[in-house]
């Protein structure tokens, strides 16, 4: 027999029939406009604010709109200038039109109506590039001179051991113990020798991550064994096994698009590693579409990609499954932030998976283009 | 000055408005989607005009606060829309929302016999999902008297649904 918390929970009349909530912005512009504020002083003007980049020209709150404010735990408007992702050179290479379709996005009974809201961050960059290269190098051993071109720096040892730090788009770090003259080729997905357990990367990569000093979590390690084919440093072939452990990295309770991941060899020594390279600079909560909401976005920059008056098929995809994470945008002011994400999957479409921003449309205006960047991928 | 409230009332509602609504669901049965969200607007009126008074740590059963007044507000009131008053269904009545949906016949009879104040502070926490804080809040009293309120509401209760299974 259930328990009275359960036998509860299922005659609650909102679970059969949630209330969903409908035209927001139009609710609140009404409202605002129609109805005086109180104009007492509220006590949380007088806390500090961080503006978000990229935000200009105080006006009224209206969709489209971008709007200046200032003081208390208040939100401003994301100016998001790119999205951190491939974007296709043209409509032609989206999956729509590959398909020679027009996609019809069609919320599953599945995807949620609750809104909710999200931490976002910003992404800070050390002031020092230079000293960033040095501190990570010498984490890993690598306490060669330091080689700068443009946004690359590198750390080179004598032995061939080499730190690349790179500060742009979203700051990362590549370490590799040996530069080899003749890159290494994959020989078989299988090692030949027994290589350290899982839990030994596992507890490998999260060493590294705290040496460097870094606050991002790791989740979901993927493995991977291989024997690859070498020159080694005396010119003559070699076979070495290699095991990789690749994490997504993770801020909070949310997933990232950022990766990292180590590669060692049968002794443990480290081959191979990369990772990001970011320290949040500032945080905020923002709220969200529902997962159900954020589709009619998803529609709208489907439609503007086939452009107004396309004479293709409709095809209708039912997005079955929405997944929330924090992806890298660039916004106005040259800032890199994380912002969440849904990502929609179909039970029928199982290649193609499609993105569409996730914080509440009052709060974001996307740059032409990055509608696109994420909409197929 | 216009914008910072603005974009905290904003804030609000877009956080708040599915509990809103859902709480107003529960209470009020049947109603149509537009009555419904009209119901939810009142509320957000209110909300707007006392913004200054929505505790920083509160804001959700502070909200339901207001919203359980637009309910009394609108059952009282004579001038409502004709619609919209032919369709409510009396809370304090025998007939609730529970009974159009219960057919569990023994958790019905025991929250119809319940008190009415230990019947709202049950439902809060096991429907609207309000812990003993947000209780605190909503009733305006102390968190342990709200804790102390829930336990006794979740004790009856519980012996009237073994009353109910016994007989």
């Amino acid at each position: 027999m259930s328990s009275i918390d359960e036998r509860l929970a299922a005659l609650d009349p909102a679970a059969r029939d949630p209330y969903e909530p409908r035209h927001l912005d139009e609710m609140i512009s009404r409202i605002v406009s129609t109805s005086p504020a109180s104009t007492r002083v509220p006590w949380w003007r007088r806390l500090q604010v961080r503006l978000a980049g990229g935000v200009v020209v105080a006006g009224a709150l209206a969709a489209g709109t971008l709007a200046l404010v200032a003081g208390g735990p208040t939100l401003s408007v994301l100016a998001v200038q790119s999205a951190y992702r491939s974007v296709p050179a043209t409509p032609g290479t989206t999956f729509a039109a590959a398909a020679q379709v027009r996609v019809n996005f069609v919320a599953g009974a599945s995807l949620g109506t609750q809104t909710s809201s999200s931490p976002v961050y910003e992404l800070g960059v050390p002031g020092s590039s230079a000293s960033t290269a040095r501190h990570i190098a010498a984490v890993f051993g690598d306490t060669g001179a330091l080689h700068h071109s443009g946004s690359n720096w590198v750390v080179r040892n004598d032995s061939g051991a080499s730190l690349d730090y790179q500060t742009s788009p979203v700051p990362q770090w590549f370490y590799s113990s040996t530069t080899y003259r003749i890159a290494p080729a994959t020989k078989s997905h299988v090692a030949s020798v027994p290589m350290p357990s899982h839990a030994t990367l596992i507890a490998d990569a999260s060493g590294y991550v705290s040496k460097l000093g870094y606050t991002y979590g790791l989740a979901s390690p993927d493995f991977s064994s291989s024997t690859v084919s070498i020159t080694n440093a005396a010119g003559a072939p070699a076979e070495q096994s290699q095991e990789q452990a690749t994490f997504i990295v993770t801020l909070g309770t949310r997933t990232t698009d950022q990766t990292l991941s180590i590669t060692v060899g049968s002794k443990n020594q480290l081959i191979l590693a990369q990772g990001p390279a970011f320290r949040v600079r500032a945080s905020a909560t923002y709220p969200l579409v529902s997962a159900r909401g954020g589709v009619k976005s998803l529609n709208s920059a489907e439609h503007a990609l086939a452009g107004a008056g396309s004479s293709v098929p409709i095809d209708h995809v039912v997005l079955a499954r929405a997944a929330l994470s924090l992806s890298a945008f660039r916004l106005r002011d040259g800032a890199t932030w994380l912002l969440p994400i849904y990502t929609y999957s179909s039970r029928t479409e199982k290649a193609t998976t499609w993105s569409e921003v996730a914080v509440a449309p009052m709060y974001v205006h996307l740059h032409a283009g990055v509608a696109a960047a994420l909409l197929h991928h | 000055m216009g914008a910072e409230e603005e974009a905290r009332f904003a804030r609000l509602v877009h956080e708040h408005s599915g509990a809103v609504g859902n709480y107003i669901r529960r209470r009020l049965y049947p109603l149509s989607a537009s009555d419904l969200d009209d119901l939810v607007e009142e509320t957000m009126i209110v909300v707007w005009r006392r913004l200054d008074r929505v505790p920083e740590d509160a804001e959700l059963p502070w909200m339901l606060g207001v919203a359980r007044n637009v309910l009394r507000n609108a059952r009282r009131s004579k001038t409502r829309r004709g619609a919209l008053e032919a369709r409510l269904v009396p809370m304090s009545d025998a007939s609730s929302a529970e009974d159009h949906v219960i057919a569990d016949e023994s958790v019905r009879h025991a929250l119809a016999t319940l008190s009415e104040d230990d019947r709202e502070i049950l439902l809060l926490n096991a429907w609207d999902g309000l812990d003993t804080h947000a209780l605190g809040s909503y009733f305006v009293i102390s968190t342990n008297a709200a804790a102390v309120r829930l336990s006794r509401a979740q004790q009856r209760f519980r012996e009237l649904l073994n009353d109910a299974q016994v007989r």
